[in-house]
């Protein structure tokens, strides 16, 4: 209760909901151009358009009618991520792997190529984006850099990076829990591990209450370890600004163990936990970084 | 910079206006704020049947008089080939309508009231009186239908009698209270009621009074109509006791101890009858009454409000208090999101949620609403299972809900439990739309926080009950439409602001260390 004592102290640091809407995510990001962070198709579009480093698309499917003729152009591969362009809460996501005997697998369970049309159809009849039609974007599998298997052995982390005119801000790891059942989200019970930008080391880890050295499921050291590749990772997420016409973004970028640093996907309203994660206010960083005027 | 200007231009002269427009109107009119406030009012008509006449026939009802509590005004009559006059006793004012050929008269008439309520507070430690003046020692007698000095009568008061005059009433109410009610129009005098057991308002009364009388506090009974919409032709008989110089009422049937709520028409004091005729005509009548909202004559005469929505376009006041009052519990709820911090779903929905309790009683819609949002949050983890694509799904659940309104209704037919039967009435539509959003969020987000949302709809709704049960608020909004100009210029101003919300003080609460 006593925080509302010391209120103004978090005012003076701390970014909320209310400013980052009117004084960044809609003055900085014009309307219209929503839809190239929103919709992943359109975001991969325009990654390969201006080569930037991301997952390759093998392809993408709009009708119902081409996924057999699709299916036979990717089928070759090991390794698939099926997803909804629009989807959300990652539950339309299909992760295949190929095993010794060619068939496919997920989750450790073979999956029959019928299951797997079936799956993508539903995609498009709009299952995984509440109705309204959808495509199926199938790329390259990530292959986590061995880095964050140091710490937590499942899941895919990502790293975040909030820049405001192509300058980046702040940044955190996001990391998988047993809890999070694999998912990295804040929202889904994952850690959310403050970055020191300038050495391009890890902080302490955020679970939604406490701050953590080790992670708290299995005491593997976290605070001080040094990211490898944080200069391409920095200079990546800069690249991905400028290519895009948002000035107010949250980029997330996958460190691949062959490929280096990926584009994951991009956000326009991205999240204020990042703070707390970095027990650090967006508000003045953001500030003193902001050139233009609040008004038009 | 201009759209600035602009942009405090508008919210200055939204802000302004209305406070002058209200103004202007107070000081013209010269009436106070309580004034312009609506006032329930009811219309009551009279309409009458004779036919089958002898030469010479009458009809004979008692008229409203002003009082206390009643405030009459007569708007019209229509008495055909009629002659009417008027007689005052002590009683009350009887009007006499004597036919003048023998041809069917069909005659009405009709009259505004606006009716006050009253309570009495006795004092606890109040004791008999006694040395009564001679017109109210006359409310001491046994009379043919309230035989206060029968001896039935007379050992059940002695039973009841207490120390003091409250105590003593207090026993005669609950006494009189637990008897069975039955709903005949005969009428039952006081020893029938008290042999059988049973009795209806009329009974029930002469008992109370019968049993007041035999020890020794003066009583009579008094009959009016209570006032609702409707047209009825049952008239009411409640009692009046007279203590200290005050004729006190209570009313049996009702539970209105020393109170009498505002619509109940006083016609007539004593055991009479509300209309009475010649012997063997044909006489048919009907009480048309009629609920209306009134402001003071002035202010509903200059047109410069929405007052003539009521009356000439016959939107029921039910519906228009809600479309009303929506902007303002819009403007609650935006408040609630934007300032405080609670997320629900969407702007909308709270509203109607709130909308729909206060429509229906609040019991009824926290159980229909709780039961059919765990429905189908039930089924909702069930399909999910079986992996259904997202419309067919929804028209899934909203087949369910109105399976759960019909069973909780039923429910409540069978239990005997009328509020759980109205159900029904519940919208079904801010239901589904409800179970839809929360199903939405239940995949989006994790059970907690989908349950954290709801919970935040759920007492947002709750809070919209009162605002929209309040006949201030309405009175207002007619009155001075103005204050809607207010209302966006609230929300032009929290539209640019950019504040904390409440709640991310607790989120944030390490930075304040």
């Amino acid at each position: 209760m006593f925080y509302f004592l010391n209120r103004k102290k978090i005012e003076s640091e701390v970014l909320g909901i209310n400013a980052r809407n009117l004084s960044y995510v809609y003055p900085k990001n014009p309307r219209a151009y929503f839809p190239l962070a929103d919709n992943k198709v359109l975001c991969k579009k325009r990654l390969h358009e201006k080569h930037i480093s991301c997952p390759e698309t093998y392809g993408v499917i709009e009708r119902i009618g081409d996924i057999s003729a699709c299916w036979d152009q990717v089928s070759n591969h090991s390794k698939l991520a099926i997803k909804p362009a629009n989807g959300s809460g990652g539950g339309g996501i299909l992760i295949l792997g190929k095993d010794e005997a060619g068939n496919w697998i997920s989750g450790g369970k073979k999956r029959s190529e019928e299951r797997i049309f079936t799956h993508m159809a539903r995609i498009i009849m709009g299952m995984y984006s509440f109705g309204s039609k959808d495509q199926v974007l199938i790329e390259q599998c990530i292959e986590p850099h061995p880095f964050f298997h140091e710490i937590f052995p499942a899941g895919v982390p990502d790293f975040r990076v909030i820049l405001l005119h192509n300058q980046a801000i702040m940044s955190m790891l996001r990391m998988p829990t047993e809890k999070s059942d694999g998912k990295a989200n804040l929202h889904q019970g994952g850690l959310g591990i403050g970055i020191d930008m300038e050495r391009g080391t890890l902080k302490q880890a955020y679970d939604g209450s406490q701050y953590f050295d080790v992670h708290p499921d299995n005491g593997h050291p976290i605070a001080g370890k040094v990211i490898p590749m944080w200069e391409e990772i920095l200079t990546l997420a800069i690249e991905t600004s400028c290519a895009f016409p948002l000035n107010y973004l949250g980029v997330d970028i996958v460190l691949d163990e062959t490929y280096g640093p990926m584009i994951l996907e991009i956000n326009v309203r991205p999240g204020l936990a990042i703070q707390l994660a970095n027990r650090k206010g967006l508000k003045n960083l953001l500030h003193n970084s902001n050139q233009k005027n609040l008004w038009p | 910079m201009k759209s600035r200007k602009l942009y405090h231009l508008a919210i200055a002269l939204l802000l302004v206006v209305p406070f002058l427009l209200a103004g202007f109107k107070l000081i013209e009119k010269r009436t106070s704020l309580v004034d312009l406030l609506p006032k329930e009012v009811f219309t009551v008509t009279y309409e009458f049947d004779m036919s089958n006449l002898p030469p010479q026939a009458f009809v004979k009802a008692f008229l409203p008089e002003n009082t206390r509590r009643q405030t009459i005004r007569y708007i019209s009559d229509e008495f055909g080939e009629l002659n009417f006059k008027t007689t005052r006793s002590a009683a009350g004012t009887r009007g006499k309508w004597e036919t003048t050929t023998q041809n069917e008269e069909i005659f009405n008439c009709q009259f505004e009231v606006e009716g006050k309520s009253i309570k009495y507070h006795l004092r606890s430690e109040a004791s008999f009186e006694s040395n009564f003046p001679k017109s109210i020692s006359a409310y001491l007698k046994g009379t043919e239908n309230i035989q206060a000095d029968h001896p039935l009568i007379r050992a059940r008061a002695q039973a009841l009698k207490r120390g003091n005059i409250n105590q003593t009433l207090r026993a005669n109410f609950d006494f009189v209270g637990q008897i069975h009610t039955s709903h005949t129009g005969l009428l039952t005098n006081a020893v029938t009621a008290l042999k059988r057991n049973r009795a209806s308002c009329n009974g029930k009364s002469r008992l109370f009074v019968a049993l007041c009388r035999a020890q020794g506090i003066p009583a009579r009974v008094v009959g009016g109509i209570i006032l609702e919409n409707s047209r009825k032709r049952t008239s009411h008989l409640w009692t009046e006791v007279y203590f200290r110089g005050n004729w006190i009422p209570f009313d049996v049937l009702n539970g209105h101890f020393a109170f009498l709520p505002a619509n109940f028409l006083e016609l007539y004091k004593g055991d009479n009858f509300l209309i009475t005729h010649t012997k063997g005509i044909g006489f048919d009548y009907q009480f048309l009454i009629q609920k209306k909202y009134q402001t003071t004559e002035t202010l509903a005469s200059s047109g410069r409000q929405l007052w003539s929505l009521l009356s000439v376009s016959n939107v029921p006041f039910d519906l228009l208090r809600g479309i009303l009052l929506l902007p303002l519990a819009a403007l609650v709820i935006a408040i609630f999101r934007n300032i405080i911090g609670l997320k629900t779903f969407g702007i909308f929905l709270p509203v109607l949620i709130g909308l729909s309790f206060s429509r229906v009683s609040f019991t009824a819609g926290v159980i229909t609403f709780g039961t059919v949002i765990l429905f189908v949050s039930l089924l909702h983890l069930i399909l999910e299972k079986w992996g259904l694509l997202h419309i067919p799904k929804v028209v899934i659940m909203l087949t369910c809900v109105v399976l759960s309104l019909l069973g909780l209704s039923w429910l409540g037919v069978n239990s005997n439990w009328q509020a759980l039967s109205a159900s029904l009435f519940f919208p079904v539509v801010v239901l589904s739309i409800t179970a839809e959003r929360f199903a939405k969020t239940l995949v989006e987000e994790q059970f907690s926080e989908a349950l954290k949302i709801l919970g935040a709809t759920f007492i947002i709704a709750l809070l919209c009950i009162p605002l929209f049960q309040s006949d201030l608020l309405v009175g207002f909004f007619l009155t001075f439409p103005e204050f809607y100009a207010a209302i966006l210029a609230t929300m032009l101003l929290l539209g640019r602001w950019i504040g904390m919300r409440v709640l991310e003080y607790r989120r944030f609460a390490a930075f304040s260390k």
